[in-house]
């Protein structure tokens, strides 16, 4: 039970490395390491604890890989381990859908703390998805989230946005309506490489266009039924000042690899330790990065003088892919000195 | 004892780590990276710790000192004194050697 008076901490922990997908799009160099073994698992997920424990902060974790179901009897584990921990309020998982059926399905509505799990769609048609994440995966995935609903699972809907998939944006709104899916989460694909710049990268104009399309959805769509967009992410700030968020990465927010490896947010590929070797207080305190992630003071270009600065700050992995500084201003921020902000649009 | 102190060298212990950072303040804090706990410091505190570098020994700490804050000798000597016997306790200084 989450307490009201607690700060809270997030984790996105992949505890895995191996995938059985290939997407074109994908974070990841490599899919064949082997995961750590149980007790080392256990072990992060012991420090975990402590330091939330010695923070006195209420923990969420999401599990995810690679692909999480292709070790399901270590994703049960670690559900375990959390379903019991005094420290954690909420887990969620991530995956792609596709390896999902009603043995592991039954096995997970044991957990009282399992609170969402989130499939991966990156387009709502066959064609679109498939594309990025290879043939029959569309299928399968929608199959995931069906079974997932049937067994009454919060479910939710992350569709990654690029250049690519700009049309999809709003026909995945209705899919995920037409599913009875409770949250869709729309993020910014982050470029890893200039061949992703040149593929994905959405111009700061065309964003703009496809946000207000989207927050336009999201205001008729909530009226009516019980599907709910999430908009707390830097930029959305600009289409109406009472959604977005600053970035909680190096204040609230750790992301883990299969290896034990800690970045400041999955997309923000910078190594600052190993929590194994290091545990998390010494990286926690004594990463450069973090501090100069936690440090507003340090932000450069509009995003420096912005007033929507406290609830926005731009996203610091596409600034940090972008221009080799994460402290850059968002390169898909279409704002100007002279354009009004919160205006809806 | 004070001279007994005067030539011993401490550094700041592996298991602590000093961080000062300008926010919209200035901020001085001493972490311990083993247990998690965090020291909130003064200015004068976090440049007596930051001077332990293991090369000096307390009085050329005090000398230091000395040369950064306009203040009564005797006053900042017993600080001085003062503090480090309580970080010594703390095992935040650890003694690198005797010098003489």
């Amino acid at each position: 039970m989450q307490s009201p008076e607690k700060k809270r901490f997030y984790f996105q922990w992949h505890f895995l490395e191996r995938c059985n997908l290939r997407c074109s799009h994908c974070y990841q160099q490599n899919y064949d390491s082997h995961e750590l073994d149980e007790s080392k698992l256990l072990k992060i997920a012991q420090i975990l604890e402590d330091t939330l424990n010695k923070w006195n902060r209420d923990g969420r974790v999401s599990l995810t890989g690679g692909e999480p179901f292709l070790r399901k009897d270590l994703l049960l584990k670690l559900l375990d381990f959390f379903e019991t921990s005094s420290a954690f309020y909420w887990t969620g998982i991530l995956t792609n859908g596709t390896l999902i059926d009603i043995d592991i399905a039954d096995q997970m509505k044991r957990f009282a703390k399992l609170k969402e799990i989130q499939v991966s769609l990156d387009g709502a048609e066959a064609n679109t998805h498939d594309a990025v994440r290879g043939k029959g995966s569309f299928v399968k995935a929608v199959e995931g989230l069906k079974l997932l609903k049937s067994v009454g699972f919060t479910t939710s809907i992350m569709f990654t946005l690029h250049k690519q998939n700009r049309e999809q944006a709003l026909k995945i709104i209705q899919l995920a309506e037409d599913l009875g899916v409770d949250f869709l989460t729309i993020e910014r694909m982050v470029p890893f490489s200039q061949e992703d710049i040149k593929n994905f990268f959405l111009e700061p104009q065309d964003l703009k266009q496809i946000y207000e399309s989207i927050y336009r959805r999201k205001v008729e769509i909530e009226k009516k039924g019980n599907l709910k967009i999430r908009v707390s992410r830097p930029l959305w700030g600009l289409i109406d000042e009472n959604i977005g968020g600053f970035c909680p990465a190096g204040f609230s927010s750790l992301a883990i690899l299969h290896d034990g490896t800690v970045l400041p947010c999955r997309r923000l590929e910078i190594p600052i330790g190993n929590i194994l070797d290091e545990g998390l207080y010494k990286i926690w305190y004594t990463s450069d990065v973090l501090w100069k992630l936690r440090n507003k003071n340090l932000l450069g270009g509009k995003c420096s003088t912005c007033e929507l600065l406290g609830n926005c700050g731009g996203c610091r992995a596409i600034a940090h892919a972008l221009s080799n500084n994460f402290n850059a201003q968002d390169p898909q921020c279409w704002k100007t000195d002279k354009q009004p902000t919160g205006g809806n649009g | 004892m004070n001279s007994n102190l005067d030539d011993k060298v401490f550094v700041l212990s592996d298991n602590f780590s000093l961080f000062e950072g300008d926010f919209n303040e200035k901020r001085f804090q001493l972490f311990n990276i083993e247990s998690g706990t965090i020291f909130k410091l003064n200015e004068v505190s976090y440049d007596m710790l930051s001077l332990f570098d293991g090369g000096k020994c307390v009085q050329g700490v005090l000398d230091e000192l000395k040369k950064l804050y306009n203040v009564d000798h005797e006053e900042l000597q017993n600080d001085l004194y003062k503090l480090v016997r309580e970080w010594v306790e703390k095992r935040i200084l650890i003694e690198k050697a005797a010098i003489r």
